[in-house]
């Protein structure tokens, strides 16, 4: 399908009014133009007007819905992961809440040193190539280079963002965030850190949106966590991480 | 709970729910709930799938809160998008679509109008409804048909008798129009 026939269509996509298989073909076509991307949003937006509806949902629904959320994890805070990491002196019996989750803890407790004063964070706005596709050939290339470490970065909640991240040995490092973190208002940001036992040092900061975001990462970085904070980043976070993922072997 | 949290943006509830928690998916349930319920009975026409559709979206809204982006529109254009598409999707197993027109034509035949359409003109205010009766009338039908009957732009073109493409572009050329309109009443922004 051509620019012009898939503009044609974007009305009626707007309104889920194609068949399948068009709709299909839309949507390839809307991955690679921001334009007509831009004025399907457009479409919804208006679209979502004509649905103006002041009355409120009908009582009972909401409680359905809050049933179906007790299965979810629980919100994880710092305070209660940091007694797991400190065995020595637990505060009370360590409550092991999910399989996978332990390690988190240790970035945490990290992180809590850095607070304590050593401010040796080292603060580098990432350096972002102008090129998106280098950015993409760099990582393709990354990615196939078998002495790759590979990085999955999962929630400390359990929440499936499931961020990647892939270290050359020489340190160069990419991080695979598009569409796998919610995106942040503008006054706030992402940010990532690399941590070897105490230390925790800032990698980068990442923006509202992060896509693909090269950065260089010291090779006795054994972990890589990010989290949010005000715009422009900190020198030492206060926050749990978002996400977090141990360095693998290559 | 952010003590805020009825305060804060639409975003920043969206981040909160990132983060488990359930008083943000009750501030956007509190927020956008009567809308996403209305816009699916609306469309479905029955009140039962329109809950179903309202605790699907939410619930979606719950395990994948990053496919919200606010760079990319509203909260509430994201959560209505997504009801009108689980909504359609109802609409067009084929059980529902004939029990819709079966309750169509009953409803037509008895009372002469339509029952969703009365409780649509009720909630929506009367600046969208001037906006929308500037449209030309061919370009209103089409949208309607295909926004709130849940209809193919080639079924409109059947209902119409209409050719498709004439039909797909009045549905493209509608909407531009509309925002337009909407805009120059202060309603979402100046558009494109």
């Amino acid at each position: 399908m051509t620019h012009d026939e898939v503009q044609e269509l974007l009305g009626a996509y707007a309104l889920d009014a194609v068949e399948p298989t068009e709709a299909e073909a839309v949507e390839l076509h809307l991955r690679s133009c921001p334009r007509c991307l831009a004025e399907v949003e457009a479409h919804r937006e208006t679209a979502s007007w004509l649905a103006h509806g002041g009355a409120p949902a009908p009582e009972g629904v909401w409680d359905r819905i809050a049933d179906r959320l007790e299965d979810a994890p629980a919100p994880v805070e710092l305070a209660r992961i940091l007694p797991w990491e400190s065995r020595e002196q637990p505060a009370s019996p360590p409550r092991r809440r999910r399989g996978g989750v332990e390690w988190v803890a240790g970035i945490a407790a990290a992180l809590v040193l850095v607070l304590g004063g050593v401010a040796i964070a080292q603060q580098r706005q990432i350096d972002r190539l102008d090129s998106r596709t280098g950015v993409e050939q760099a990582l393709a290339s990354a990615m196939s280079d078998p002495r790759a470490r590979q990085v999955s970065l999962r929630s400390p909640s359990g929440q499936p963002h499931n961020v990647k991240a892939v270290v050359l040995p020489d340190g160069t490092g990419y991080l695979i965030a598009e569409g796998r973190l919610p995106a942040l208002d503008d006054s706030r940001t992402y940010q990532l850190w690399g941590v070897n036992d105490a230390k925790v040092v800032s990698l980068g900061v990442l923006g509202s949106r992060p896509t693909i975001v090269p950065f260089h990462a010291s090779t006795e970085v054994r972990t890589l966590a990010i989290t949010e904070e005000e715009q422009g980043g900190v020198v030492a976070s206060k926050n749990e991480p978002v996400v977090a993922g141990q360095v693998t072997a290559a | 709970m952010p003590p805020l949290l009825r305060d804060a943006s639409d975003a920043s509830v969206v981040v909160a729910i990132a983060r488990y928690h359930q008083d943000a998916l009750a501030e956007a349930y509190r927020r956008h709930g009567g809308a996403v319920f209305g816009l699916a009975r609306r469309v479905t026409g029955d009140a039962t799938l329109a809950e179903e559709v309202v605790q699907e979206v939410f619930l979606r809204l719950w395990n994948d809160p990053e496919r919200f982006d606010p760079g990319r529109g509203s909260l509430r254009s994201f959560l209505l998008a997504q009801t009108h598409g689980r909504a359609v999707d109802f609409l067009r197993s084929e059980g529902a679509r004939r029990r819709r027109e079966e309750r169509d034509a009953r409803t037509t035949a008895q009372a002469g109008y339509d029952i969703d359409r009365e409780v649509w003109d009720l909630t929506v205010s009367d600046q969208i409804k001037t906006v929308l009766e500037t449209l030309p009338a061919d370009e209103r039908r089409a949208i309607e048909l295909a926004y709130f009957g849940g209809h193919s732009y080639r079924e409109v073109a059947l209902m119409l008798e209409q050719p498709e493409g004439t039909v797909k572009s009045r549905i493209r050329t509608g909407l531009k129009r509309l925002r337009t309109g909407l805009a120059t009443v202060g309603i979402g922004d100046s558009g494109q």
